[in-house]
């Protein structure tokens, strides 16, 4: 299970409309409790993508580490990654399962027209996968609430 | 060179702690050490034929992107930080 902190719900749908008509992206920051993941905060990063940024995102390399330097300061670490998909549904895409990374949680937030519609999360079924990797997504489900 | 590498999480169940030590001269040292330490890791970090750092990883050092310094040939010492770095990307 995927616990959202309201806040961080919120910053996940104003980048993603803000971003549009193109993919926004963030992390996700908090941390593990058992096998779910407790998501506090979700600062936004930037999508270097400059070829096809409305369906695709190449998250800053240099975001994600003063990101992860930053949540561990206070104790905190990155659980995942957050993007957006613009005018299509919260479902990943074969692009989106063949670059995931295994133990990250990814959440995907559906923008139609500029107005956030839905959010789903996703996990890869082998905790172990770097990029190139026959592993599936599997459904992780979202529970807002206070942390 | 005794060099703190920092690993993201789909990493560290094969380190078990998000701070690991390497040794070497330079960044692809550093990574070969690993492996010795923490067998499986040299294998999810470089590519076996090429020995060149997977093109879906990213390394730092000091905050700096090798791909920009030398590679694998950036010059490491002592007290340095090394980060691997996850290329997150999808469609």
């Amino acid at each position: 299970m995927l616990v959202l902190e309201p806040g961080a719900r919120a910053k996940i749908v104003a980048e993603s409309e803000r971003a549009w008509p193109h993919e926004g992206c963030g992390m996700l920051v908090g941390r593990r409790r058992g096998a779910d993941f407790v998501v506090t905060e979700a600062p936004v990063a930037a999508n270097e993508n400059t070829d096809r940024p409305r369906v695709w995102y190449d998250l800053s390399p240099q975001d994600q580490l003063r990101i992860g330097k930053e949540a561990e300061k206070r104790g905190l670490e990155v659980l995942g990654i957050y993007h957006s998909h613009p005018d299509h549904p919260a479902r990943p895409s074969e692009g989106d399962r063949s670059r995931a990374f295994g133990s990250f949680v990814y959440v995907i937030a559906s923008i139609e027209k500029g107005k956030y519609k839905e959010m789903t999360a996703w996990t890869l079924d082998d905790d172990f996968a770097v990029p190139e990797h026959a592993a599936k997504f599997v459904r992780v489900d979202i529970e807002e609430g206070r942390v | 060179m005794a060099v703190k590498v920092r690993v993201p999480a789909p990493l560290q169940k094969l380190t078990g702690a998000p701070e690991i030590q390497g040794t070497g001269a330079t960044v692809g040292e550093v990574i070969a050490s690993l492996e010795k330490s923490y067998p499986g890791v040299g294998a999810k970090l470089c590519d076996p034929a090429t020995g060149k750092v997977r093109r879906y990883l990213n390394v730092f050092v000091n905050d700096q992107d090798v791909r920009f310094l030398q590679g694998e040939a950036t010059a490491v010492k002592d007290g340095d930080e090394m980060s691997i770095v996850p290329a997150i990307a999808g469609g």
